[in-house]
């Protein structure tokens, strides 16, 4: 399977080539199906997904124990249908349009999606969901959503518990699977809380407090302490001086959130690909494989809709994050 | 009776406004399945369904909902009632869009209702459940060493803030309550939830809200004197409690008053939705359009086309175009397999479906299935008594476990006659003189027998495989190849060798010149199947073709376990009477009784499995594919409640 991974040389294809040549990249990428689909009018999302979906199967199969990871793993994509649904009912858009959006995740759906389309308004949709194992979180975001109808808290709390989860989940496994397995998990979560805090701190202007319960614990290397002396701090170069190393000097010159978030994925796909190649145990190599993948998928998606909309490559690069890793040795290195 | 019922193609072009009214027809007589035309997708492009099925989809929802809401009522219990249309060809007519649209406009109406008293029956639970534990915490108050009055009342500097907060965000809420120059203390905890309270400095409420909200936090809403005074307190809160619950009896019962009125509608707009069901189902599997014109595509069975053009002619008068073909050769394995038996065979037909469903055109093995089942069952556990209570049994099977009346009636019966051949009756082997051989004093007869079996068994099997072929047009292969004629030759040759070596010492010329022309087209086959090199393709056709001669004389062996199973009866009941005669005459009546009853149950049930192993292995395994499609007809639900 890693052979289908995209190579350094194919992405400015992928940006710049013609119709033809980005075609023979996904080929080689095993991802013929995607132009297919989109062909046959499906919407890309739901198509990249879809093959991600289809190679976490696969790996699940061989997983054993580890299975448990990946299952919940996927509930990701069913959290991006629950977002969805939430949002229609927000704003009132019509049940067939937002079907055709969501994710078919098979045997590993655990919410009533149909149901829940079915529901006349948002008030419903949340007494639904109290029946589900969203309870919890319902219960809470509701009278924040009460007093304020907005979808911030609720979004953010189930995010919130997602990745709780798995850094649990992962926590579980760290000693079987070694270290590989934990700088993957390591790189997922620290990006994620770290953007996070930048977002609500200096682009939503949260209060620290809220800034601080709303990050995911840690016990990585941007852990919960480092997090709540982050959480206080009222500029933005100050909190990426105030980083641990390396975040500190891989992100020297980000100027942006999402120069953040570009930089370190750039450095989580080395790492993936550093963890690919090694010895690691199965699992933690699959791990990486889907990681690289989702990465490839996001660039692949980024290309696409570039060109089915008429972007120029420069854009097209941009959007794809080429241009902010263009200086930064990353790339050659994976 | 033997393979499954002829289908004819079927493409009905209708007007599009007809179309609700066609499907409902074909759901009527429940003879329809609905199949997609791949070929006609690009020359149709319309999909005039969508809308119907959109609609349809809002109204069910809205319905299951409301008879959710209002529980069991004289609706919800009851099965929808239709003319039998099935007799007459004029039936009900199918809602038409405007129809549904109205349906739901009306639904969606009454569910706003049903809607709001939910909001409201779930706000006075929160309200009660609030009210609960403030009562609870009134105790926990007590635990608190400084004045709860004073702690509520604003202050010039501090601000202070009682609340429940779930353990579980305790730490986190704490930690972040910090930032903002908060802390956070617990005074008492309780089911996962801690009593807390909060101070910090004032003006800095806004700050750390989100954090409360997002925690969970549920303030104490008591006013400040009531703090002082827990008595007081408490009167207040039964009170409150008390008006919450009066305030929900009031809903309930004007909601109920509610339904009231419409049930009748309500039970109209069911029935309406259940005509509608077919269109819907037509829409999502089949239909496509263009111009007005509709096209439904599927199978029906041949025996009902004359019905079914009946009934077209009565409704649709000549507003229709049927056009009927038989399945093309290509399309054979994507036809569905429509298979009827007599109620009796429900059971075997159930077993046999459990491996697959017949392919069209293929034989049905569930009549061939029902009899040897039933035969070697006999042959395994023959006993007189023990097949007559397996018999009764069956007999007194009541619900759901009546439907396997015919099979333990089957099995029993065989048992019992088995048991007359052996001479045994609940394991007393002197009381019945055997018709036939007593297995346990005759263990060598009983063997050859079962392996006699085995060769009539496994030769039927060869010849079904060998019709299966033919109809599938594999000509060849049905006459050389090891599971055709070629392999029967050589098995049946090389049985009437071993016969002939056993009983005259000679292996027989005929039985030779047989099994030597199965063998020698067998390995011709072979040869001519296989691509490669000649030593890669010799070693091939040799290793095939022994497995082939090795598979005949193991499959045959197989069958020797009816006879072991056969033996074994008679050894667990001499084991039963061994331990019986050890005791006195009480004792040993019950150790019979409970010992017939450990061999019917236990060994009963290892029987019957192995049973479906010889059937499943050495039978199915060889000539039936199982890879069918079976043949769902679209029907007209007339389930009792309505899912979605």
């Amino acid at each position: 399977m890693a052979s289908r991974l995209l190579r350094e040389a194919e992405l400015p294809v992928l940006a710049e080539g013609n119709a033809e040549e980005r075609a023979a990249v996904l080929a080689r990428a095993g991802l013929t199906q995607i132009l297919a689909e989109i062909e046959a009018g499906r919407y890309l999302e739901q198509t990249i997904i879809r093959s991600q979906l289809d190679d976490i199967l696969i790996l699940m199969r061989a997983s054993g124990k580890a299975r448990r990871f990946l299952e919940y793993w996927t509930l990701r994509f069913e959290l991006s249908n629950l977002k969805a649904i939430l949002r229609a009912k927000l704003s009132g858009r019509p049940i067939a349009d937002v079907r055709k959006e969501l994710i078919d995740l098979g045997f590993l759906a655990s919410l009533p999606v149909e149901d829940l389309l079915q529901t006349e308004d948002i008030g419903e949709l949340l007494r639904r969901l109290e029946t589900t194992h969203y309870a919890d979180i319902v219960r809470f975001a509701r009278r924040a959503f009460e007093a304020q109808p907005r979808l911030f808290e609720l979004d953010a709390a189930l995010d919130r518990r997602f990745y709780h989860g798995l850094v649990e989940l992962a926590r579980q496994n760290e000693k079987k699977l070694g270290t590989g397995f934990r700088s993957l998990v390591e790189m997922l979560i620290d990006r994620i809380n770290l953007v996070w805090l930048l977002r609500y701190r200096f682009l939503y202007r949260l209060p620290p407090s809220q800034v601080y319960y709303l990050l995911v614990p840690s016990h990585y290397r941007i852990s919960s302490g480092v997090l709540r002396e982050l959480s206080v701090i009222d500029r933005f170069e100050d909190v990426l001086a105030a980083l641990p190393q390396p975040y500190r000097g891989w992100l020297a010159e980000a100027g942006s959130v999402y120069e953040v978030y570009t930089i370190l994925e750039g450095r989580a796909v080395r790492n993936a690909r550093a963890v690919l190649r090694s010895t690691a145990p199965g699992f933690a190599r699959a791990f990486a494989y889907l990681t690289l993948r989702e990465h490839d998928l996001k660039l692949v998606r980024a290309a696409l809709k570039g060109h089915a909309i008429g972007l120029d490559a420069h854009t097209i690069r941009q959007a794809m994050g080429l241009e902010v890793l263009r200086h930064m040795p990353l790339l050659e290195a994976a | 009776m033997f393979k499954p019922l002829s289908m004819q193609h079927v493409s009905l072009w209708v007007l599009n406004s007809d179309a609700p009214q066609a499907s409902l027809l074909l759901a009527t007589y429940g003879i329809f399945t609905p199949e997609k035309s791949q070929a006609w997708e690009r020359d149709l492009p319309e999909t005039p369904g969508d809308r119907y099925a959109e609609v349809f989809a809002e109204a069910k929802a809205r319905l299951n909902k409301i008879l959710e809401h209002y529980g069991p009522t004289p609706l919800a219990g009851k099965e929808i009632e239709f003319e039998d249309a099935a007799a007459l060809p004029a039936g009900p007519d199918a809602p038409t869009l405007d129809e549904l649209q109205e349906w739901n406009a009306w639904l969606g109406e009454l569910w706003n209702v049903a809607s709001r008293c939910e909001e409201e029956k779930r706000r006075i639970n929160e309200a009660l459940e609030h009210n609960a534990s403030l009562l609870s915490s009134l105790e926990h108050f007590r635990k608190l060493d400084i004045d709860l009055a004073w702690l509520a009342r604003p202050k010039r500097f501090l601000q202070t803030r009682i609340g429940i907060v779930p353990v579980a965000n305790l730490a986190r809420l704490s930690e972040a309550l910090e930032l903002s120059g908060f802390v956070l203390e617990v005074f008492d905890t309780q089911d996962g939830r801690a009593y807390a309270v909060a101070a910090g400095p004032v003006g800095r409420a806004g700050e750390i809200r989100g954090a409360m909200d997002a925690a969970g936090w549920q303030e104490m809403t008591l006013e400040p004197e009531l703090l002082a005074h827990p008595e007081k307190a408490r009167e207040a809160l039964l009170k409150a409690s008390e008006n919450l619950r009066a305030e929900a009896e009031t809903s309930e019962s004007r909601h109920r008053a509610t339904l009231g009125d419409v049930d009748a509608k309500l039970r109209d707009i069911r029935k309406g939705l259940a005509l509608a069901e077919p269109y819907v189902r037509i829409s999502a599997e089949t239909l496509r359009a263009r111009g007005g014109l509709a096209l439904i595509t599927g199978w029906i069975p041949q025996r009902e086309v004359e019905r079914l053009r009946q009934a077209l002619d009565t409704r649709l008068k000549d507003r229709y175009v049927l056009q009927l073909r038989p399945p093309f050769k290509s399309e054979l394995d994507a036809v569905p397999s429509a298979v009827r038996y007599p109620d009796w065979l429900g059971p075997f037909a159930d077993l046999v479906r459990n491996y697959g469903i017949p392919r069209y055109g293929e034989f049905d093995p569930t009549w061939l299935f029902a009899i040897s089942f039933v035969l070697m069952f006999g042959m395994m556990f023959g006993d007189i008594g023990q097949g007559l209570v397996i018999a009764a049994v069956g007999l007194f099977l009541r619900g759901k476990a009546k439907r396997f009346r015919s099979l333990f009636i089957g099995a029993g019966l065989s048992a019992t006659a088995f048991g007359f051949a052996y001479g045994s009756l609940f394991g007393f082997e002197t009381v019945v003189e055997p018709l036939w051989v007593s297995p346990l004093h005759d263990p060598e007869r009983m063997l050859l027998a079962a392996v006699w079996w085995g060769v009539g068994f496994i030769t039927v099997t060869q010849l079904l495989t060998i019709y299966n072929r033919l109809a599938s047009g594999m000509v060849a292969r049905a006459l050389f190849d090891a599971a055709g004629v070629a392999g029967l030759l050589l098995y049946l040759g090389a049985a009437a060798g071993v016969y002939g070596l056993a009983t005259d010492g000679e292996f027989g010329v005929t039985a030779a010149l047989l099994a030597g022309a199965g063998l020698a087209a067998i390995l011709a086959w072979n040869w001519a199947e296989n691509r490669g090199g000649a030593a890669e393709r010799l070693l091939t056709v040799i290793i095939e073709t022994f497995e082939s001669v090795i598979g005949f004389f193991s499959n045959t062996l197989s069958f020797m376990r009816v006879a072991a199973f056969s033996i074994n009866h008679v050894a667990l009941a001499l084991a039963v009477f061994t331990i019986a005669d050890s005791l006195g005459t009480t004792g040993r009546w019950i150790t019979l009784v409970i010992g017939n009853l450990v061999i019917l149950g236990l060994e009963g049930a290892i029987v019957a499995i192995q049973v479906l192993r010889l059937e499943y292995y050495e039978g199915f395994s060889r000539f039936y594919s199982g890879s069918g499609r079976a043949f769902q007809p679209l029907v007209l639900h007339r389930q009792r409640h309505l899912k979605t």
